[in-house]
């Protein structure tokens, strides 16, 4: 980690959010370590975020304020970082999915995966004038990628096929070894640093541990006290809301009743345990593995070559890779907690008590509106 | 053993015809009814004993027992079951109008009744607005037919109530079935409540208090949406779910109201079924009222 004074983890939909929560719940322990963490709600509550050049809403007369304010920003944080330990040289992370810019996957990146990514990166990078920067890069498999972004998608309220949404999904446009030289040819960048989101089948304080140890920190934080990640879930759609938003919002007519099936396919069917994503037939999953099947074998053999090459070819993949990752050294009493069983159960218990104190507390109203009214 | 003191009173229903409110008001005055000396079965039980009917065939004595203890409760000199579920379901194979597979379960229940004084009511109302309602349940309890699919698969000339009527006659004798007119009375659940009590000779307070049960039916809109969304949705919660949030937004209250049956259709019954429907609810004989 000495050797970069910038680390930039960047991920595709759900890596980035699962680190940030962890990340900002750590970030005592971080500063103690001389580790200075900006996540992206910070950035994005910058006066004026609009002016980073993520998207093609990005205001240009915005640039310089924003680059002003994130530098502000991050010398607050690092700020923070030094004054815990002295004069040491802080090392900073900048966490934010916008980094590959913005919105979800889809027809846009037919021409080119991620447009946005050097972009947005470089005017990072040129804000927080680093020198030596690291990219840290979540990649995710590519059906699962196309899965997860059309559900994020229609649950933003859009009705579009998922072919249409992806009409190249045969062609190998998602292409991670693309994405990964371009963000090597921005300017002050040193090194890509490639890891699988899929990772986090092994839990969250595996897949925590994991990260930290790409900058050194591997087993070194109490990660006790991220606590049991509120979100363990994909926040999108699942595929059965998919379906039902699918068959109701045509029969819609106003943007009011659109909002109110929005929400009840929301409450009802969102990702979760009881409700996968799994959209996809298994034909058009094998076919869309099949046509990425050479450039991800190439990803893995270069960039990741401590994980098997086929890694990304088979559903259900031929080697689970959240096995690969051994579980951290507990660092606090007791042992450490195994974050997908724990929190699902959890998760799931609270779901079950919420459906069935439901109709107790409908009837509880309703009598007690009852009483009001023949009083 | 004869019981000429005890009574058995039993709501067979049918569907759709307002069942449920005299369920909820049994439901929500159990005491005071117990102090009248009526002793109420819950309909949960009563899905438990009877359920569609062939429960109670196959085994009766569970509930004659469940009879005979509250017979011999001190106090208690009736006992009292609304339960539509127990004459099965209308619509079956062959001819015998709707309701056509009651019998043995009616034989059954007059099997096990036999010593008490019987009352027997039956609900009904005319036959377009008893087809249009029970098509909207079996859309509202998962199935995803179209109207003119699902009416074309009866036969729209056996859906008499009169042989339904007839077995019961035959099974209770005729002092014992009581007919409830559902079109008369089931806009207004006090009105609803009291013609019931009144057929089977029960008083009421003057002041009654009755809980509407009101289910708001689906719209055009509403039932578009459910027969889209049906085909996704598998268990009784998720239905229930949906059935929830379509009442709430997409009811006849705020949304133009389903049209199922054409008027011709409409005439149509009303010329086959009418005279016989008006005979069947006319000069009902009412229970001798008790104290």
């Amino acid at each position: 980690m000495s050797r970069y004074d910038l680390v930039l983890h960047v991920g595709m939909p759900r890596s980035g959010a699962v680190l940030r929560r962890a990340l900002v719940r750590l970030r005592p322990q971080l500063r103690t370590h001389a580790v200075a963490l900006v996540g992206g709600a910070q950035i994005d509550g910058l006066q004026h975020a609009a002016g980073w050049q993520c998207g093609r809403g990005a205001r240009g007369r915005d640039a310089s304020m924003f680059e002003r304010e994130l530098a502000a920003a991050v010398t607050e944080e690092q700020r923070h970082a030094a004054g815990i330990r002295g004069r040491l040289p802080v090392r900073t992370v900048v966490s934010s999915n916008r980094l590959l810019g913005m919105g979800p996957v889809g027809r846009r990146d037919a021409e080119q995966f991620r447009p946005y990514a050097t972009m947005a990166t470089a005017q990072v990078v040129k804000a927080l004038s680093a020198r030596r920067v690291q990219v840290v890069l979540y990649t995710h498999r590519q059906d699962r990628l196309m899965e997860l972004s059309y559900l994020k998608r229609l649950r933003s309220g859009q009705q579009v096929a998922f072919e249409d949404e992806f009409p190249n999904r045969f062609e190998p446009v998602l292409d991670y070894l693309d994405l990964i030289d371009r963000l090597r040819a921005v300017p002050n960048v040193s090194d890509v640093v490639v890891r699988p989101l899929e990772l986090v089948d092994a839990g969250q304080h595996a897949f925590v541990n994991d990260f930290l140890g790409l900058f050194g920190l591997e087993n070194a934080l109490d990660l006790n006290a991220m606590g049991i990640d509120p979100l363990p879930y994909p926040s999108v759609y699942s595929a059965r809301a998919a379906q039902l938003a699918l068959a109701l919002v045509p029969l819609t007519d106003t943007p009011a009743e659109r909002r109110r099936v929005g929400a009840y396919v929301w409450k009802h069917y969102q990702a979760s345990e009881r409700y996968p994503t799994d959209l996809l037939g298994r034909d058009v999953r094998q076919r869309i593995l099949d046509c990425y099947a050479d450039r991800n074998r190439e990803l893995f053999r270069t960039h990741l070559p401590d994980l098997p090459a086929d890694s990304y070819s088979d559903d259900p993949s031929t080697f689970a890779l959240g096995n690969v990752l051994s579980q951290p050294e507990p660092t606090s009493a007791g042992s450490a907690p195994v974050w997908t069983a724990a929190t699902r159960a959890a998760t799931d218990a609270v779901a079950k008590l919420e459906r069935r104190a439901r109709p107790v507390a409908d009837r509880a109203r309703r009598t007690i509106s009852r009483a009001q009214r023949s009083r | 053993m004869s019981l000429p003191d005890k009574r058995f009173v039993c709501h067979v229903g049918a569907h759709v015809t307002g069942a449920r409110q005299v369920q909820r008001y049994l439901r929500d005055n159990v005491d005071q009814l117990e102090r009248q000396g009526l002793h109420c079965v819950p309909r949960a039980l009563m899905g438990k004993l009877v359920g569609w009917g062939p429960k109670l065939v196959a085994d009766p004595d569970r509930f004659a027992q469940e009879l005979g203890s509250a017979w011999r409760s001190p106090g208690i000199d009736g006992v009292l079951v609304s339960h539509e579920n127990t004459i099965g379901r209308p619509f079956g194979d062959g001819g015998g109008g709707l309701y056509a597979g009651a019998l043995p379960t009616l034989e059954a229940l007059a099997g096990v009744s036999e010593p008490a004084q019987r009352t027997v009511v039956l609900s009904v109302r005319p036959q377009a607005d008893f087809l249009e309602s029970y098509y909207l349940q079996t859309i509202s309890e998962g199935a995803w037919h179209t109207f003119d699919d699902w009416l074309g698969a009866l036969d729209l000339d056996d859906i008499s109530w009169m042989p339904l009527h007839e077995q019961l006659i035959a099974t209770f004798g005729v002092d014992a079935v009581r007919v409830l007119d559902f079109a008369e009375v089931g806009s207004d659940p006090v009105a609803h409540v009291r013609e019931f009590f009144r057929l089977i000779g029960v008083d009421l307070p003057a002041d009654l208090h009755v809980s509407p049960v009101h289910h708001p039916r689906p719209s055009e809109k509403g039932m578009r949406m459910v027969l889209a969304a049906n085909p996704y949705v598998r268990t009784t919660d998720e239905r229930m779910g949906l059935r929830a949030f379509l009442q709430k937004n997409f009811s006849d209250r705020d949304y133009p109201s389903p049209t199922l049956l054409t008027v011709e259709q409409r005439a149509e019954l009303n010329d086959r079924y009418g005279d016989e429907y008006r005979r069947l609810v006319a000069a009902q004989p009412v229970g001798e009222a008790r104290p």
